[in-house]
Parts: C-alpha cells; sequence; structure tokens
C-alpha cells in the first residue's frame, strides 16, 4: 500500500503544475528562514541574519529555476511513460479485437457444422420411422409394396396404383371389407 | 579538469545527503546542518545547491518527499530514503571507500 502511494505521490508530483511551483518556492524560502531564525538565536541583527541567510543559500531564481526544470524533465519522462503504454494498449486492444474476430469466425463456423451435423443425424433417426408409417399404410391399403423415391434401402417392389381389375386401391379396399361382410 | 571536480562534488553530495536520511526523514535545511555537523564543520554545503541534488535524487527515486509540519510547526518538505535509495546509499558507501583506500594508498607509496 504504502509503495502503491508513494508511486502514486511521484507521478502525480510533477503535474500539479503552478502548484509545484510554488512548492518549490515554499521549500526554498523555508529554507532561508529557518538560517535566518538561527542566525537571529546566535545573535545576529534580523537584517545581518537574512543577509547571511540569503548569501549561503546562493541565486534563489536561479536554483529554483534549476529545480523547475528537473520536475519538467520528470514530467516529459512521464508523459512519455504515458505515451509509450497508451500505444502498448492500443497495439493489445487491435491484436485482441484481430483475434476476437478470428475465434469469432472460427466460432460459427464450428456452430454451423455442428448444427448441419444435428440435422443429419435427425434426418438419419427420422428415416426409420417414415419406412414404418409406409410399411403400415402398404400392409393396411395394398397389402404389397409401396416405392417412394429416396427410400432405395430394402425398397419394397414398385406396386401400380390399379390392380389387374382395373380398380382404385380404396375400390379394392370396400370391395374387399364388403366381401369379407358377406362370408 | 573543472567538470570533473564537478562531477566529483554532485556525486559526493549525493552520497551524503542518501547518508543523512539514513537515520529517518529530514527536511532540506536539517540535511545541510546534519552535513555539516557530521563532518564537524569541515564540509559545508553551498545550501541553495542542495536542491537541486535533492529534485535529482527525487527523480532517480532514490529519496521521496511529503509534506509535513516542522519542528517550529511550519509546512515542510520532508524527504526520506526508499528502498532503492538504501541500496544505493551501500553501493556509493562502498565505491567511496574503494576510491578511498586507493587514493591513500597511491599516497602513501608516492
Amino acid at each position: 500500500m504504502t509503495t502503491i502511494k508513494s508511486i502514486l505521490r511521484r507521478l502525480g508530483a510533477p503535474v500539479r503544475g503552478a502548484a509545484a511551483g510554488r512548492e518549490i518556492e515554499d521549500e526554498l524560502r523555508f529554507h532561508i528562514e529557518m538560517r535566518a531564525s538561527d542566525n537571529i538565536a546566535a545573535g545576529m541583527s534580523p537584517e545581518d541574519a537574512v543577509a547571511d541567510a540569503m548569501r549561503r543559500f546562493g541565486d534563489f531564481d536561479q536554483i529554483r529555476a534549476v529545480c523547475e526544470g528537473i520536475r519538467k524533465e520528470r514530467l516529459a519522462g512521464i508523459m512519455k511513460v504515458i505515451k509509450g503504454c497508451a500505444w502498448v494498449i492500443l497495439g493489445c486492444g487491435l491484436v485482441l479485437k484481430m483475434s476476437s474476430n478470428i475465434v469469432g469466425v472460427v466460432g460459427d463456423f464450428l456452430i454451423l457444422i455442428s448444427l448441419l451435423w444435428r440435422l443429419l443425424i435427425h434426418l438419419r433417426e427420422m428415416q426409420p420411422d417414415r419406412r414404418r408409417v409406409i410399411a403400415d399404410l402398404r400392409e393396411r391399403f395394398y397389402g404389397g409394396p409401396l416405392s417412394l423415391s429416396g427410400f432405395t434401402e430394402d425398397a419394397p417392389r414398385p406396386v401400380p396404383a390399379y390392380d389387374k381389375d382395373g380398380r382404385t386401391p380404396v375400390e379394392r379396399l370396400i370391395s374387399d371389407e364388403s366381401s369379407d361382410g358377406v362370408k | 579538469m573543472a567538470q570533473s571536480k564537478q562531477n566529483l562534488i554532485q556525486g559526493t553530495l549525493a552520497m551524503l545527503i542518501l547518508r543523512s536520511l539514513a537515520r529517518g526523514p529530514l527536511h532540506g535545511y536539517e540535511i545541510a546542518q546534519r552535513i555539516q555537523q557530521s563532518s564537524e564543520d569541515v564540509l559545508k554545503v553551498e545550501e541553495g545547491s542542495l536542491y537541486p541534488a535533492l529534485y535529482r535524487l527525487e527523480e532517480q527515486g532514490w529519496v521521496e518527499a511529503e509534506w509535513g509540519a516542522s519542528e517550529n510547526n511550519r509546512r515542510a518538505k520532508y524527504y526520506k530514503l526508499t528502498r532503492a535509495g538504501r541500496k544505493q546509499l551501500a553501493v556509493e558507501t562502498s565505491n567511496w571507500e574503494r576510491l578511498s583506500e586507493a587514493i591513500a594508498k597511491v599516497l602513501q607509496t608516492a
């Protein structure tokens, strides 16, 4: 936690602009005032104390400018890092987007294949049922084999719609039932 | 020659600042005082030059600064050593010892 706070403080410090500039000045002034206070405590007059503190400190404006320059260098360095990070994030985003597109296309293709596969299995499973229905019809109405296109396996022999007496299957069924009734 | 002298002074000042902060956080004025007192008034830092050096050390991540209240209840910026700063102090101290030993040997034999 301390490390995170420290990093954030280090990142934030140079970005504060004018406030950071004032902080530099405050810090330097504090130093001179402390020296002047010590000088006064040592017996100097206030004027001499301040003059001595200023002399020992050096060129205030120049030192402030140097400190500002270092702060700006830090800011430039941080901006460089931020720009670098932005490019890396952008690049990663593009790569991820492209990858997700590829994954999406492959996924769609697999889903389509699985759906087609499922449909084929369903058709294969459905086929015997249709055969059974047709066999029932055959037994009930024709009493013989029936041929339908598309079902060639164990296909029954084709049966003409009309029998040798020229009756339709329905007529024959009625006729058979009535003859059964006569019997 | 002037350039090498300046570099030596800058490098030495950084080491002295790091050493002063090894015992705990200090503000700039206290650092200057600590160096002067520890050297028994032999080393007198030009006080203004302390701050660019401190800012450089902060930039390098060897010290970190935080505003706080001074002993006379004034707002002051306190510097403290970071973990990297502590390592750097060990390196600088070791280098300095090697250098001073080497110079001492040369002076003894010459």
